[in-house]
């Protein structure tokens, strides 16, 4: 289960585990029910995550893509290892995301 | 039929799984230690996890369709500073040739990717006849 926390209009979720194909039908499920809430501004905490496979990074494009349909929204990662944020640069996540 | 095995051979470990995303992790967490035990290979072992990973997630997910009685064989050795890794799965195979000439996943595709990051991580990629076996290797320091 992620920590969530909500402050100043922005939602936080620390997932603390690997983003990988074995979490992300409970992931998809917690980052759905944020959205679906009326959340407009998400930041994703990797700092308790060490890996992400494109099982993975296709949930992230899929909430995002969620986000868009339900009015719009920012969603942004932050804490990320340099492994990942190399990793995000060239499968070219940072066209979607705001990675800080 | 065992769920998961590991067996550590003279130059490296394979593991028997059946075909749940669980195993994958312990597959994984076998791998990640055998890298550990080896402190004197220079080399990223992020990109290692996630090639082994990501080849997994295809023999697991779309080779043997998440079919629990169905297998997957993955080894990993390291011999005179190369690094091989093969998965076999039992599933039919696919059009490896096809896919290899594909190109870039779109970077808003939710699929697609996993192949691509192989090749972006410098791995030689190449599979049996039907494509129910891919073989990776890398060079090391």
């Amino acid at each position: 289960m992620s920590l969530i926390e909500r402050k100043d209009g922005v939602v936080t979720i620390k997932p603390g585990i690997d983003i990988v194909a074995s979490q992300c039908e409970t992931l998809k499920q917690e980052f759905l029910e944020i959205i679906n809430s009326g959340e407009k501004k998400l930041v994703i905490d990797f700092s308790e995550t060490e890996m992400i496979d494109s099982s993975g990074i296709g949930l992230l494009i899929s909430i995002r893509n969620s986000l868009t349909n339900s009015g719009g929204g920012e969603i942004e990662l932050s804490n990320l290892s340099d492994d990942l944020h190399q990793l995000f640069k060239v499968m070219r996540l940072d066209n979607h995301f705001t990675i800080s | 039929m065992q769920d998961f095995t590991s067996t550590h051979t003279p130059n490296g470990i394979s593991c028997t799984l059946s075909s749940t995303l669980a195993n994958i992790d312990r597959a994984i967490a076998c791998f990640k230690e055998f890298l550990d035990s080896k402190p004197k290979i220079t080399v990223n072992k992020f990109e290692i996890h996630y090639a082994i990973r990501e080849a997994l997630n295809n023999a697991v997910i779309h080779g043997n369709q998440k079919n629990d009685l169905l297998q997957v064989e993955c080894t990993l050795e390291i011999n005179r500073k190369i690094l091989t890794i093969s998965v076999t799965d039992e599933g039919k195979g696919f059009d490896w040739r096809n896919q290899l000439h594909k190109k870039q996943a779109g970077s808003d595709a939710t699929s697609g990717r996993g192949l691509e990051s192989m090749f972006m991580y410098g791995f030689d990629v190449q599979f049996n006849d039907s494509g129910n076996t891919l073989y990776l290797t890398k060079k090391i320091m």
